[in-house]
C-alpha cells in the first residue's frame, strides 16, 4: 500500500525536437485510491504511468511513494504491478508459468508460489486455463492472466495502461466491473490510464484529465462532469460533447456573439466581455422553462439511440449545430422548426482563456 | 445440410413434376463445377512448378543420380566411356584375405572424423558467438548501423580470398599472427599453424568461425527484432534479472530461428571444401570428405571410387540433417513454434 506524490514532474524526450511530454505535473494520490488518467492520445497519460513504473526516466521534479523518493529507483524496487494494453504475456510460457515467473525470484518456496498462483487464478476464474499457452486464450482470458500476473506479486501500486482497449464492447464492460470489484477487495492504490471517458467516469475515485502534458483538472467523476474547470475538460468529458456558444457578457447578462439580433438572458455568473457559454445536450429542454433562453432551431440530423434521441439543430447563435439529447424516442423530421430552452442554472461559463467562471449562487445543475 | 437439399435448392425454379432425376443431374453439375475450379487451380500450380522442376531435374537430379550410379562402376577419367558395373566393390569388397573399398580405408574414416570435428566445433562456437554479437548489435548505441554493416564483412568476402588471406596471416615465418603472439609473449617460437598436426584443425575451425559468425549473428538479430518488446518491460517491472530474462524469455523465443540457422550452417560445414583445401591443400591431417572425394576424382582419376565417396558424403549430410530436424522437432512447413 502506498500513497504517491508528484512534485513538478517533467518528462522531455531528448532528440531533434526535444518533445516535452509531461510538463510540471503536481498530483497527490491517496493510499488505496483508484485514480484514472484520461485524455486524448498524445496527452502524456501513458508517459506519466511509465514514469511511475520506472520504465521512463524522470527529467525533472520529484516522485514520492509514501515518504520515499523513487526518482532513481529501478522498477522492481518500487513494488508495482503493471497491466499492459497488449497484455505482454510471455508467449512460450503456460498461464501458470506466466504468473509464477515473477515470483520465483523472490525466494518464495515452490509450494508457496503454487498456493499464491492458484489462489489468484481462482479469484480471476482462470483455474482451468493454467496449463494453456497465451495463444490458446481469448482476448478477455489473456487480460485476466495479465491482471493475475500483476496481482500475484501483491504490489503496493497497480498500474493499468489502457488494459481494456483491445477487447470488444461487452467484454470491456464486464472486465471493467471485475477490475472495480477487485480494487474494492484488495484496496491497493491503482492508477488506470484510458482514453475512454466512460471507463474514467465509472471506475475512478479520482479522475485526472490531461492534455498536452498538463493536468487540466483533478476531481471526482461528478465534480468533473458538473463543474469542468475549463473548455477542454467540458468538451472532453461527457457524451455527446457539451455545446459551446460564443457570447458577450455584461455582468450576469449574456448576449450571443454571432447572433444578428442580440438577445440577452440572465445567468448566475458575473463577467465582462467575451465568454463561452457551455451547456450539455442532456440539459437542453424542449418545453418552456422559467428564465431560460429560448432558441429557434431547425432540425438537421436525428440520431435514434433507442434510450435517447439526439437532435442536431441549426441555430443562429453558433456555426456548430446545437446537440440536444432527448430521453426516449422522439420522431422529428429533417428541416422541422422548433424552439429549445437553455435553463440558466445548467449553463457553464468560460472566460476568453477557456477557464471556468465561478458560479454565483449555490444553485447546482440538476 | 446434405447434398440432396443443396440439389433441391438448385432445382427450386424447376416446375417439372419429375423432380427426382433432375435433382440428381443438378448435384452432379454442382460437383463438376466445383472440381472444374479446383482442376483449374491444380493446372495453374503445375504451370508454375514445371519449369523449376525441369531445371532442378537437370542441374540437381541428373548429376545426383549419375553420381550414385557411377559409384557402382569402375569408371576412370581415362576410360570414361568404357566402364563396367561392379556392384558394391567401391564401398567394400573382400579379396585375397583383405578388405578393400571406401569403408575399409582408414583415410576415408579420418576424413569423416575431421569433417564431423570441424562441423560440431565450428557450428557450436559460431552459434554462441553469433548470439552474443547479435545481442550487442540489438542494443542501442551510437554508430550501430555502421557496426552492423562492418560485422558482415567476413561473410561477404569469398572464402577463397579469406582463406588465402588467413593463410598469409598464419604463415610460420612472415605471418602477422605469429608476430603478434611473439610480441605479446604468448608463444616463444613461431608456430606453423596450418602444418602442425596439433594446431591445424583448430586453425581451420577458428577461420571458419571468423567467417560464419556474421551469418549466425544476422539471423539471430532478425529473430531478436521480432521479439515482443512489452514482455521485456513486463519483466523489468517484475524485477527479473536480465540473465534470467535471457535464458527464460529471449532464448526460448529465438530458438526456432536459431535451429534453422544451425541447419544452414551444418549443411555448409559438412561439405566444407575451399577453406580446408586452400589452407592445407591435400594434407592428410586435415582431410575432409569433400577433399577426399576430389582427390579420388581428380588426382587419382578414379571416377567410380570418387563417386562412391561423394555418394557417402551426400548420405551423411542427408542423414545428419534429418536426424537434427527430428531431434529439434523443427517444423519446416512454417506452422509456428514448437
Amino acid at each position: 500500500m502506498s500513497s504517491i506524490e508528484f512534485v513538478k514532474l517533467d518528462k522531455v524526450y531528448k532528440g531533434l525536437n526535444n518533445f516535452h511530454a509531461v510538463k510540471g505535473v503536481d498530483l497527490s494520490i491517496k493510499d488505496g485510491e483508484f485514480v484514472v488518467f484520461v485524455g486524448p492520445s498524445g496527452c502524456g497519460k501513458s508517459t506519466l504511468l511509465r514514469m511511475i513504473a520506472g520504465l521512463e526516466d524522470i527529467s525533472g521534479g520529484d516522485m514520492y511513494f509514501g515518504s520515499r523518493r523513487v526518482n532513481t529507483l529501478a522498477p522492481k524496487e518500487r513494488g508495482i504491478g503493471m497491466v499492459f494494453q497488449s497484455y505482454a504475456l510471455y508467449p512460450h510460457m503456460s498461464v501458470y508459468d506466466n504468473m509464477a515467473f515473477g515470483l520465483s525470484l523472490e525466494k518464495a518456496s515452490s509450494q508457496n508460489i503454487d498456493e499464491k498462483v492458484r489462489e489468484v487464478a481462482a479469484t480471476l476464474q482462470i483455474e482451468h486455463l493454467l496449463e494453456r499457452k497465451p495463444k490458446e486464450l481469448s482476448g478477455g482470458q489473456r487480460q485476466r492472466v495479465a491482471i493475475g500476473r500483476a496481482i500475484v506479486r501483491q504490489p503496493n501500486v497497480f498500474l493499468f495502461d489502457e488494459p481494456l482497449s483491445n477487447l470488444d464492447a461487452s467484454l470491456r464492460v464486464q472486465m471493467r466491473i471485475e477490475i472495480i470489484k477487485l480494487h474494492q477487495r484488495l484496496k491497493t492504490t491503482s492508477i488506470y490510464v484510458t482514453h475512454d471517458q466512460v471507463e474514467a467516469m465509472t471506475m475512478a475515485d479520482k479522475i485526472v484529465v490531461l492534455s498536452q502534458g498538463r493536468i487540466m483538472q483533478v476531481g471526482s467523476p461528478l465534480d468533473i462532469y458538473n463543474s469542468p474547470a475549463n473548455t477542454f475538460v467540458a468538451g472532453f468529458m461527457g457524451s455527446p460533447n457539451m455545446n459551446f456558444i460564443q457570447v458577450t457578457a455584461n455582468g450576469s447578462q449574456l448576449a450571443a456573439a454571432t447572433c444578428d439580433v442580440p438577445r440577452s438572458f440572465e445567468v448566475p455568473f458575473q463577467h465582462q466581455g467575451a465568454a463561452t457559454l457551455g451547456i450539455r445536450p442532456e440539459h437542453i429542454e424542449l418545453t418552456p422553462q422559467p428564465g431560460a433562453l429560448q432558441l429557434e432551431c431547425q432540425v438537421s440530423v436525428v440520431e435514434h439511440l433507442g434510450n435517447e434521441t439526439l437532435l442536431y439543430l441549426n441555430t443562429d447563435v453558433s456555426d456548430q449545430p446545437l446537440v440536444v439529447a432527448v430521453a426516449g424516442e422522439k420522431s422529428m423530421q429533417i428541416g422541422e422548426k422548433l424552439s429549445v430552452y437553455l435553463p440558466p442554472q445548467c449553463c457553464h461559463l468560460f472566460d476568453a482563456n477557456g477557464d471556468a467562471i465561478a458560479r454565483l449562487a449555490t444553485t447546482k445543475p440538476n | 445440410m446434405d447434398t440432396s437439399s443443396i440439389g433441391a435448392q438448385g432445382t427450386k425454379t424447376a416446375t417439372s413434376p419429375s423432380a427426382l432425376p433432375r435433382l440428381g443431374a443438378s448435384t452432379g453439375r454442382a460437383k463438376a463445377e466445383l472440381s472444374g475450379l479446383s482442376r483449374q487451380r491444380i493446372r495453374t500450380a503445375w504451370l508454375f512448378l514445371t519449369p523449376m522442376m525441369i531445371g532442378l531435374a537437370f542441374v540437381a537430379g541428373w548429376p545426383l543420380l549419375r553420381t550414385i550410379y557411377l559409384g557402382f562402376t569402375d569408371a576412370t577419367l581415362s576410360s570414361i566411356d568404357s566402364y563396367s558395373f561392379i556392384g558394391l566393390e567401391n564401398y567394400l569388397v573382400y579379396d585375397n584375405g583383405h578388405w578393400y573399398g571406401l569403408l575399409a580405408d582408414g583415410l576415408w574414416w579420418k576424413s569423416v572424423w575431421n569433417t564431423l570435428y570441424i562441423t560440431v566445433l565450428s557450428v557450436s562456437i559460431e552459434t554462441v558467438l553469433g548470439v552474443l554479437v547479435a545481442l550487442i548489435l540489438h542494443a542501442k548505441f551510437p554508430g550501430r548501423g555502421l557496426v552492423r554493416a562492418a560485422i558482415l564483412i567476413p561473410w561477404a568476402i569469398p572464402t577463397v580470398v579469406s582463406a588465402k588471406m588467413w593463410g598469409w596471416m598464419l604463415h610460420d615465418q612472415f605471418g602477422v599472427i605469429n608476430d603478434l603472439f611473439m610480441t605479446l609473449h604468448i608463444i616463444s617460437e613461431p608456430i606453423a599453424w596450418t602444418v602442425n598436426p596439433d594446431t591445424v584443425l583448430g586453425t581451420i575451425v577458428a577461420v571458419d568461425v571468423w567467417k560464419t559468425t556474421p551469418f549466425m549473428a544476422l539471423l539471430t538479430l532478425a529473430a531478436l527484432q521480432m521479439l515482443p518488446k512489452d514482455c521485456y518491460e513486463a519483466a523489468r517491472v517484475d524485477g527479473i534479472h536480465p540473465l534470467k530474462v535471457f535464458f527464460k524469455v529471449t532464448l526460448p523465443l529465438i530458438k526456432p530461428a536459431l535451429v534453422v540457422a544451425v541447419v544452414f550452417r551444418m549443411l555448409d560445414a559438412l561439405r566444407i571444401f575451399d577453406l580446408v583445401y586452400i589452407l592445407t591443400s591435400n594434407s592428410e591431417d586435415t582431410i575432409v570428405m569433400s577433399v577426399y572425394a576430389r582427390q579420388a576424382l581428380i588426382d587419382f582419376q578414379q571416377i567410380g571410387y570418387g563417386s562412391a565417396a561423394s555418394t557417402l558424403l551426400f548420405l551423411m549430410v542427408f542423414g545428419l540433417t534429418l536426424a537434427y530436424i527430428f531431434a529439434t522437432r523443427l517444423k519446416l512447413d512454417g506452422s509456428g513454434d514448437h
